[in-house]
This record gives C-alpha cells, sequence and structure tokens, in this order.
C-alpha cells in the first residue's frame, strides 16, 4: 500500500528525518511514535507531498510517487488528516465533508457522496446535528472527529492520521481510539497513525516504529513494544534497565 | 431635499462600479494574498476593445453589427488578460515569496497594458454611445441613464452568481477551501495552481466586463482605468479584503462622499474625504472596517 | 601606506562630478539629465531607508517629495517672479532657511504617515501611501492661494554674489547634497539604528524581544525618509526655477519605486544606477521613446524575477567572484579580538538574591478556553528551572505571558520583584530578561555578529546625530560592542562563523546563535524555550554544557521543553503543566516517577513500568 525507503527531509538547516524506511501492508494499522521534534510530522507531509524529500523514495501502490503533486496523490487513495485538524473553519461541517470528496467528485454522481456522508454521520452523530453550523463554531473533539470524517470521504485505500489525540481531554480520546479501531475492523482502509500518546496508539495498532530524531530507534509487533522498556525511556528520560 | 436625493443616487452608482471591480480584487486577494494593481487597466482594456468592435474611432459612429460582438470581445479579452496575468506576474512572484515583488510585477504588467493600449490604439478621449439611449428616467425628479441600470442589474447578477457558484458548487467550495489553507486544500486533492488561475481569469473577466458597462458613463480613453482601479482598490480595503458586505459598504462611502464634496466643496476636492476615510479607517481597523483580524503565532 | 593612497584618491574620485559645470557647457546633460539624476536618487535613496531597510513599501513617495518642493517654492519664491498669479503672500526667505524649512515640514508628514504602518501591512499599508499621495496631489492642485493651483510656482535664479549657481552649476548645489545624504545613509545603515530596522522586518517580535521598540524605530524611519525626500523635493524648485503640480502624480511614486528595485534595495550603488536608468534610457534609446513605459514595465518584470537583488546585486556578486579576498573588509576579526581581550563577560550580571521570576495565581483565557489556569511558579535565584508538558499544555501560552506578548486575564507576572503585568515586550529586556524562540526567530540576512549586535542594542549610547554624522566616539562604541559579541560568539562556540549570514547556518549552528544573541542583551535570567527541538544527541549535549555554564556565573534559566532526556538531566527544579494546570512539581527524580506525569505523556501508566 505505502512503503517508503530511505527516506531523508530536511528544510532551512534542519534534517528532521535522516533515513527511515517504513512499510504499511493492505488492512494494517502502523503506528508511529515518538517524542515531539522526532520527525513524524515530517515523515507524513512528505509521504503525502507537502514537502519534497532530500533522498530516498515514497511508494504509493508501488508506485513511485516522489514526482507526482501532493493533490494527484489523494486520486491514488491516500487521505491525510493533518496534525491540528486544520479543518475548514469558515465553511459548513457538511461542506467540510464533501470537500474531502473532491476527487471523487469528478466521477461520481453526488448522491454518491451524499451517501458517503450519511456513513460518516453513522460513525461521528455529533457531525449530523451540526452538519450545517460553521466548523470553526466546533470544539476541539468536534473538530477533530470531522477532520478523520473528512479524510474518510475519500473512501480511501490508506489513511494517515496526524496526532488524533492532541490537545483533547482524555474522555474524547477515548472516544477516537475507539473509532480508530472500528475503521481497521473494516479492513479496507490500512493506516498509518502517528501518535504522542505512545501507549494509546501501541493498543490499537498492528505493528509500530518508534521514532527518535528522526531516525527509526525501534520496531516491531505492537504488543511486544508495550512492553518494551526502551519505550519508556525514549519518552521520559530514564534509564531502560 | 431633491438634489440630496440625486446625489445619493448618483453616488450609489459611482459605488456600485468601485465595489464591482473591488470584488474582482477581492476574488484574487482570498486565493493568492496579491493585490492585482493592473486590474484597473484591465478594466480600461474592457471599454476599449467593447468600443472597437462597436464604433468607429474615425468617425465616432456605430459599426452596425449587435452589441454581442462587444461582449463576446470584452469576455475574451477578459479571459486572456488574467491568464497572461497570473502566468507571468503573479505565479513567479509567489514562487519567489517575496513581501513585495507581486506589488511591482502588477504594477509593471499595468503600465504595459496601459502604453501598449496608447501606442495601438489611441491616446484620445472617446464617446461610447450606450446601447439603450442616452435619454434619462426620471424617478421623483432624479435622473438616472438607462446604462446606470444596466450597470446595477449586471452588477448585482455578477456578485450573486460568483458568490453562488462558490456556496453551491464544489469548485466554488474548493475556491473557498484554498483561500483559507492551502496546504490542507491540497490534501483534498484540489490543484490549488489552478484554482489561484481561475480566480484571475474570473476577476479579470469581471473588470473587462465593467469597462464595457462603465464606458458610455465616461469616456473611453487608455487613462480610464487608473483612478478607477486606484478607488476600487481603497474600497476593497476600506470595507477589508474577503468582506462582501464591506465592499457594498466601502463603495458607497467613496461614491457618495464624491458627489457629496463636488457638490458643496469644489469638484477639485472630491476624491479627498474618500481617501481621509480610508486612511482613518486603516488606523483604527487595520484590516477593514469588515476584515478578519490574524492572529500571528510565535 | 599603499592603502592610503588608495582610499583618499577613492574619496577624491567623489568630487570629480564638481568640475563638470567647469569644463562642460552642454546644458542638456550636464544640467538636465545630471541634474535630474542626482536629486531623483536623493529621493530614492529615501524611499530606500523606508522599502530596503524597513520593509514597507511606499508608493506615496512623489506626495513626499512634492511637500519638500512646495514648502521651498513657498518660502523662497519672489514677488516679482510670480506676478499675476494667486499667491499674495510671498515669505522670500533665503535659500538654505527654505530648504532647512522643506526638510523640517516634510519630516513631520513622515511621522503622520507613519502611524498606519504599526499595525498593517501589505495590500493595507500599500494603500494608505497611495491615498496619502494622491491627497497631497490633490490639495497642491486645488489651493490655489498656497500654491498657484495648475499654474505653477516660478523661482528666481539661485545667485551667491555675483556666482550663479543656476544652470550646470546648481551641481555644486545639489551634488553635495548627495554625498551628505549617501554619507548619511550609510552612516545609519551600518549602526545600530539600521540593525534595528532590519530586526524589525525580519521579525518584530523577536526585535521586541531584544528592547526594539518597533513603533519607535518604524515612525522614525519614516520621519527621516520623509526629512530626505523633502531635501529632494526642496532641491527640484530650483532645478528649472518652476514647479507644476503634475510632476508629484502616482506614477511618479511608482517611477521612484521602480527604481529603487531597478537598482537593488539597501544599497547607494543600486539607488544611483537605478535612478540613472530610469532618467537616460528612453534618452539613448529614441526609438522606444513611446514605448517608454511598455519597456520598463518588462525590465521591471525581468529584473525582478531574475534578478531579485537588483543590478547592484549582480554587480556585487560578480565583484565577490572576481575578488573573494575583498569580501567582508567591513569586521576587522583580528582586531575586535584584541580589544575583547579586555572585556569579561558576566560582568554586569552578577548573582542576585531577588527572585528572578514568580507567577502568582496566573490565568490565561481565550475566549471560553483556559490555556493557563491558576499558574503558580518560582524561579529561584541562580537555578535552571524546567518547565515540561506535552502539546497543547499551555507551555508557549505561559512564555507568552512572561515575555508580554500577551496580557494575563487574572494573576500576577512578577519579575525581579517588579509586577510585570503590564509592562510592554521590548520595556521586559530592560527588566533584565532575554528569551530564544521555539521556531527560530533569527534576522537571516543579517550575519552572526551582526545578530548578537542586535541583541546589545539596549546598551548603547550614542546619539542619531553623532551616528547620522558619523562622529569618532560612534565608532570607538560600535569596536567595542563587536568585540563583545565576540566573545559571546565564542562562548557559544560560533565565533569562527561571525562573518557568515545567518540564514547559512545549520540548524543547531542557528539555535546556538540565539542563545548568544539572547546573551549580549546581558540578562539575569534566560528563558529557552524548547531549544532543543530537532537537535541530534551530541547537539543537545553541546547545548547542556552552554546552558550549565551560564548557570555557573550566577543567571537564572527558565526552560520550557519537551525533551525528558534534557530537562531531567540538567534542570534543578521541574513544573509540569497539562490543560494549562499545574499537575506535578519538584526536583526532577520525583517527578519522572509522578504517575499524572507519566499519563500525561504515555497516555497511560504503561504495563512495562
Amino acid at each position: 500500500m505505502l512503503e517508503v525507503k530511505n527516506l531523508v527531509v530536511a528544510y532551512g538547516g534542519i534534517v528532521a528525518v535522516r533515513g527511515v524506511s517504513l512499510i504499511v501492508n493492505p488492512g494494517e494499522l502502523v503506528a508511529i511514535i515518538g517524542a515531539n521534534g522526532s520527525g513524524k510530522t515530517s515523515l507524513l507531509r512528505c509521504i503525502s507531498g507537502l514537502i519534497t524529500p532530500r533522498s530516498g523514495e515514497v511508494y504509493i501502490n508501488q508506485t513511485l510517487a516522489n514526482e507526482i503533486p501532493s493533490h494527484k496523490r489523494v486520486s491514488m487513495g491516500l487521505a491525510h488528516c493533518p496534525e491540528a485538524r486544520k479543518i475548514f473553519a469558515q465553511q459548513s461541517v457538511l461542506d467540510n465533508l464533501i470537500l474531502g470528496a473532491f476527487v471523487r467528485t469528478k466521477k461520481e454522481k453526488m448522491s454518491k457522496i451524499h451517501e458517503t456522508v450519511e456513513e460518516i454521520f453513522t460513525i461521528f452523530p455529533k457531525l449530523k446535528e451540526r452538519q450545517l453550523q460553521q466548523a470553526g463554531t466546533l470544539s476541539g473533539g468536534e473538530q477533530q472527529m470531522l477532520a478523520i470524517g473528512r479524510a474518510l470521504m475519500l473512501k480511501p485505500q490508506t489513511l494517515i492520521l496526524d496526532e488524533p489525540s492532541m490537545g483533547l481531554a482524555p474522555v474524547i480520546i477515548d472516544e477516537m481510539f475507539n473509532v480508530i479501531e472500528n475503521i481497521k475492523k473494516t479492513k479496507t482502509t490500512s493506516i498509518l497513525l502517528v501518535e504522542q500518546l505512545a501507549y494509546r496508539a501501541l493498543k490499537v495498532a498492528d505493528r509500530a516504529y518508534v521514532l527518535e530524531q528522526g531516525l527509526v530507534r525501534l520496531e516491531g509487533n505492537a504488543k511486544e513494544l508495550l512492553i518494551n522498556p526502551e519505550v519508556k525511556a525514549a519518552y521520559l528520560g530514564v534509564n531502560a534497565h | 431635499m431633491n438634489q440630496i436625493f440625486q446625489i445619493i443616487v448618483s453616488g450609489s452608482i459611482q459605488g456600485i462600479i468601485y465595489a464591482l471591480i473591488a470584488f474582482g480584487y477581492n476574488l484574487t486577494f482570498s486565493t493568492s494574498k496579491t493585490i492585482n494593481f493592473s486590474l484597473g487597466n484591465v478594466m480600461m482594456l474592457g471599454g476599449v476593445i467593447g468600443f472597437s468592435l462597436y464604433v468607429d474611432i474615425h468617425s465616432g459612429n456605430l459599426l452596425g453589427h449587435s452589441y454581442l460582438f462587444p461582449i463576446i470581445g470584452v469576455l475574451v479579452a477578459g479571459m486572456i488578460a488574467g491568464t497572461a496575468i497570473h502566468k507571468f506576474a503573479i505565479e513567479p512572484s509567489l514562487k519567489l515569496k517575496s513581501e513585495f515583488t507581486w506589488v511591482l510585477a502588477t504594477l509593471a504588467v499595468g503600465i504595459i497594458i496601459k502604453n501598449a493600449v496608447e501606442q495601438i490604439w489611441s491616446t484620445g478621449d472617446f464617446r461610447f454611445p450606450s446601447p439603450l439611449g442616452d435619454v434619462p428616467f426620471r424617478i421623483f425628479g432624479t435622473g438616472i441613464y438607462p446604462q446606470e441600470i444596466l450597470l446595477v442589474v449586471v452588477a448585482t447578477i455578477i456578485v450573486f452568481g460568483v458568490e453562488s457558484f462558490k456556496k453551491y458548487t464544489i469548485y466554488g467550495k474548493a475556491i473557498q477551501a484554498v483561500s483559507e489553507d492551502k496546504e490542507t486544500a491540497s490534501l483534498m486533492g484540489i490543484p490549488q495552481h489552478q484554482v489561484v488561475r481561475i480566480s484571475f481569469i474570473l476577476s479579470a473577466t469581471i473588470a473587462t466586463i465593467a469597462g464595457l458597462l462603465v464606458a458610455p458613463l465616461t469616456f473611453v480613453s487608455a487613462s480610464m482605468g487608473s483612478s478607477l482601479g486606484i478607488k476600487a482598490y481603497a474600497v476593497s480595503i476600506i470595507g477589508g479584503l474577503e468582506s462582501g458586505k464591506g465592499l457594498v459598504v466601502g463603495g458607497l462611502i467613496l461614491g457618495i462622499s464624491e458627489f457629496f464634496t463636488a457638490r458643496y466643496i469644489s469638484s477639485g476636492y472630491k476624491e479627498l474625504p474618500g481617501f481621509i476615510i480610508l486612511i482613518l479607517v486603516i488606523l483604527i481597523k487595520p484590516n477593514g472596517l469588515f476584515g478578519k483580524t490574524m492572529i500571528k503565532k510565535v | 601606506m599603499n592603502n592610503k593612497v588608495f582610499k583618499s584618491f577613492k574619496y577624491l574620485i567623489y568630487f570629480l562630478p564638481l568640475l563638470l559645470p567647469i569644463f562642460v557647457h552642454n546644458e542638456y546633460y550636464v544640467h538636465g539629465i545630471l541634474g535630474r539624476i542626482i536629486i531623483y536618487t536623493i529621493l530614492v535613496a529615501s524611499l530606500d531607508i523606508v522599502t530596503g531597510y524597513i520593509g514597507d513599501i511606499s508608493i506615496g513617495h512623489a506626495g513626499l517629495f512634492a511637500v519638500g518642493a512646495y514648502t521651498m517654492a513657498v518660502f523662497n519664491s519672489t514677488a516679482i517672479a510670480n506676478a499675476g498669479g494667486s499667491i499674495h503672500l510671498f515669505y522670500e526667505w533665503p535659500f538654505l532657511a527654505s530648504l532647512v524649512m522643506a526638510v523640517i515640514i516634510t519630516a513631520i508628514f513622515g511621522f503622520i504617515l507613519g502611524f498606519p504602518s504599526l499595525r498593517s501591512s501589505g495590500p493595507y499599508l500599500a494603500v494608505t501611501t497611495i491615498a496619502y499621495g494622491i491627497i497631497i496631489y490633490t490639495i497642491i492642485n486645488e489651493q490655489e492661494n498656497l500654491t498657484n493651483g495648475t499654474k505653477g510656482i516660478q523661482m528666481t535664479p539661485l545667485k551667491i554674489g555675483s556666482l550663479s549657481l543656476d544652470g550646470n552649476n546648481y551641481l555644486w548645489v545639489i551634488y553635495p547634497c548627495l554625498l551628505l545624504v549617501m554619507y548619511i545613509k550609510n552612516n545609519l545603515a551600518q549602526s545600530f539604528w539600521g540593525r534595528a530596522f532590519e530586526a524589525i522586518k525580519f521579525s518584530s517580535i523577536a526585535a521586541e524581544s531584544c528592547g526594539i521598540s518597533k513603533s519607535y524605530f518604524k515612525i522614525s524611519a519614516f520621519v527621516l525618509s520623509a526629512g530626505i525626500a523633502g531635501l529632494a523635493g526642496g532641491l527640484f524648485t530650483h532645478l528649472d526655477n518652476y514647479i507644476a503640480p503634475n510632476t508629484f502624480s502616482l506614477d511618479f511614486s511608482i517611477l521612484a519605486l521602480m527604481a529603487l528595485i531597478f537598482g537593488g534595495v539597501r544599497s547607494a550603488l543600486g539607488n544611483i544606477i537605478g535612478m540613472t536608468l530610469v532618467v537616460i534610457l528612453p534618452d539613448l534609446f529614441t526609438w522606444f521613446k513611446d514605448y517608454r513605459l511598455m519597456v520598463f514595465g518588462i525590465l521591471l518584470l525581468l529584473v525582478l524575477f531574475f534578478l531579485p537583488n537588483g543590478i547592484a546585486g549582480l554587480v556585487r556578486e560578480t565583484f565577490e567572484k572576481l575578488f573573494p579576498k575583498k569580501i567582508n573588509t567591513k569586521y576587522d576579526l583580528l582586531k575586535l579580538k584584541n580589544i575583547g581581550e579586555q572585556i569579561s563577560l558576566f560582568d554586569s550580571q552578577k548573582a542576585s538574591s531577588v527572585t528572578p521570576l514568580k507567577l502568582e495565581s496566573l490565568e490565561m483565557r481565550f475566549g471560553g478556553l483556559v490555556a493557563v489556569n491558576q499558574l503558580e511558579l518560582v524561579v529561584k535565584p541562580g537555578t535552571i528551572h524546567g518547565l515540561m508538558g506535552p502539546n497543547g499544555s499551555g507551555k508557549s501560552t505561559t512564555i507568552n505571558l512572561i515575555t508580554g506578548l500577551y496580557k494575563p486575564t487574572n494573576g500576577k507576572v512578577i519579575i525581579f520583584d517588579q509586577l510585570a503585568n503590564e509592562v510592554a515586550p521590548n520595556k521586559r529586556a530592560g527588566l533584565g530578561i532575554a528569551r530564544t524562540f521555539q521556531n527560530l526567530q533569527l534576522f537571516s540576512d543579517l550575519t552572526v555578529l551582526e545578530n548578537v549586535l542586535v541583541g546589545l542594542h539596549t546598551h548603547y549610547k550614542s546619539s542619531l546625530f553623532s551616528i547620522l554624522l558619523g562622529l569618532p566616539n560612534v565608532q570607538n562604541e560600535e569596536l567595542h560592542h563587536q568585540a563583545e559579541c565576540l566573545k559571546w560568539l565564542e562562548f557559544v562556540g560560533l565565533s569562527h562563523l561571525a562573518l557568515e549570514k545567518a540564514k547559512n547556518l545549520a540548524y543547531g549552528q542557528a539555535r546556538r546563535l540565539e542563545i548568544a544573541r539572547a546573551l549580549a542583551m546581558r540578562p539575569k535570567l534566560l528563558l529557552l524555550d524548547e531549544p532543543a527541538a530537532g537537535l541530534t544527541t551530541t547537539e543537545i549535549e553541546e547545548f547542556n554544557s552552554i546552558i550549565l555554564k551560564v548557570k555557573e556565573h550566577g543567571i537564572s534559566v527558565l526552560l520550557i521543553e519537551h525533551h525528558m532526556d534534557m530537562i531531567m538531566k540538567i534542570s534543578d527544579e521541574i513544573t509540569v503543566l497539562d490543560f494549562g494546570k499545574k499537575i506535578a512539581g519538584g526536583i526532577p527524580s520525583v517527578v519522572q516517577k509522578n504517575t499524572l506525569v507519566i499519563q500525561a505523556y504515555l497516555g497511560s501508566e504503561g504495563e512495562g513500568a
């Protein structure tokens, strides 16, 4: 589905990603965890084409995508739900969702797209109540739901989620991870999840990569990483023992 | 009393002309965050091309064919001008990411257009007979030209048309998405460069239509766009770029204040109050009357 | 020795044009063309101060030029020359007095023009300058009893005794003025004033944190610029001994701007080349005279996109390529090193027992959101205090409250025993705090050394007057401060890069430069906002040792950091935030084991722990 080989990302003088390789197989939920500034977001932005890598390759469905502009990667089935939600605050909730299906409108009828909207509403019933409201007036948690819903509108083959828990209250975070697990259960979408909350992410993921200073420090089965003391060390600066 | 009514009506019509061109500024500002300083001269291009396709420049008589000719001519000219301005001034400026390259680039384009028209066409002033005739209506003792009514109607149709396009179609929503957040728009699969180009084509076409509509009310000349362009810019700033309400309010403030000053003080000073109001507005509200305040993050 | 001869020779060349009126009698080229170039170049130089240094575009300088020209005309013209006009009052002041008046009155107009620039920028500011120019243009057209309207004002030709200063001889008046303006502008650019201008342009927030008042320096720039524009205008009046309003239209403002960009900003050479081209191009190529503006337009587009630094930029780059050794003779590092031996750092920052920072039940609300909630925090003298918390926990808001970018909705910020809630950001440097920024805020076009010099801003004592005239005490102060800055660079290990542009630094180096700049402010409390973000392990190690060295000198540090390794290793005490509230505090080893902290960071306790 998605593969990254020896990716190096730099902007300005910062080398944010220093040679990362990873793979997301069909139907898999892969987590990338790591502290702030470890290069997670830069990696994702490079995968969806918002920044160009200094070196290395990005493959989407086995196609080398380095030269493909970001908006065309969306047509290849890649949906990216960006950090800090980035909903279109001045447009309605419904319009935000429809924009998520922008590339589908070229081939499919609007009625199909409205069907998907209804599906999203069953996942996030709160959005249905507020569909005509300006998105900027939603609470943080609702905005995050909208951002995920908007990404799902594409019916993506691969879904990238960048820190869905950021700035949310613990109860809402629980809800968010339930939704992620449910998407995973459908088996139609593979997910690349970036999280700061390592243990939460590891609990839902199949496999995971631990990023530190732009490098993969650990990788493997998520359940195994969950009990690996090195993960905690990477976060809290305590020596592993 | 009657006189004041006449001033308000004429001033409002003038204000609507400003607002229509200002609408063109807003369209491109929202997608590219630049002001197209050549827009006044693009409007002039509309007037000149419309004139050339409708009136014989030497005799001043009508060429005799349908008004459809100038309309089509003006639409085509607008689209070409919009594409060219985007390609030669805006796109390279945006790539450089400099604060004011676009100011000079669009100023340069405006100068080129004006000079070209002067050399290729004429430096003179010409009267453009209105297709609706030049006999004013009388409503409660206030004279209104049929051309003025046409202008108000077309301006309303254009503004409402474009606004509903933005609101109700997926492409319109895409334009709004780009103006809010280019990066996220491209994550939705929206081709932002194309959207910016379309906004420039739309904006230039509105300007050339405005030129065709305004020409019979003034004179046609290579310099007809300069001051109109600046004043329309002032209008869009008074109202606050990206605000539809602001356009109308700004246009009316400028238009009516001009007519009042011309009537009661001196016609030489008619532009003064509008520009003084502009400076005061910017001093008190740096982003215009209805503009959104931008929050800078550290 | 050779060098000295060369230098004095160079100065002689500057004065050569003064001989022209003696040897050349062609009126058209000397008086008409050269005279115009000289006066217009002064105007371009004035525009350069606002647009090149401060970065605010002005499309209204023709208005200021007009104010200068008409002030001169009103005060200096005579009744005889203007018989039959609408003016009835003639002051008939002498030339020099009128010229001073032109400068002063135009400076006042510049003062007014400066205000919109304090809060507006981009298209909003550009239109106010246009409006300002149009307002002035309208007034000179209409106020007939002051300006004689469209008929214009006639001047009496200048004379000193029997020596005529008219025609070619007018060069003796205007050329020294051009030299003076370029000298002043150069002195200004090299001084802490010029650096303050550029600092504001690149990052007004960082500039304010260095104690530079944005409003003061912006308004001053507009006043200076207007004064020089007034000088140009005042001189213009006597060029043809006649002025009329149509010279001063919007088109002239645009032309001046075009000349500035053609030539290249922030360069005397650029100002001269730009205006020369604008004036003489149509004369050299008569075939395109009618198409003059079109050719200018196309040239302008080409210069904009292919020579972003203008023609002077091209000249400079070629020169640097041909003579790579001649670059940067501006700073003599060896000399600075020698001076630096007598300077000891940290001298004025002796540790005190006063508590550097106290936050008392601090609260910040944005609408309904409480970003910081009842926060209590004390930084003890001479310690490193760590402030940590996950993303969105209120760390950035807290630092913005301490540095004054936000005013708290409740509670107190107390800096060195002073209540600082209402103190403006640029005044907080004076209280003894300095900061670095999470997303680097360097002045990217300035050199590394100059960046640190901006940090020393508040410690400069020279007056603007002595700077403009380039008095020797200014140079001494400058050298002394440069030497100190070089030592600060040594302290953070960057002295070998002193002459490099800041934008060419690697990320880790840029981080250290921010520290050097902050230290140059000679603070007693240093605020570090996520200094380790994006650094490698070794870079963090180096960074830690710098911070510990700073602490040794008795300076307190508030370290806002996400990077656990770092904060745990060097902090004496830690405060942990989550959702704007303090959830834990104390010494690192205790905080590390706090379950609330682990939960906030990892999402749950974690089975492995």
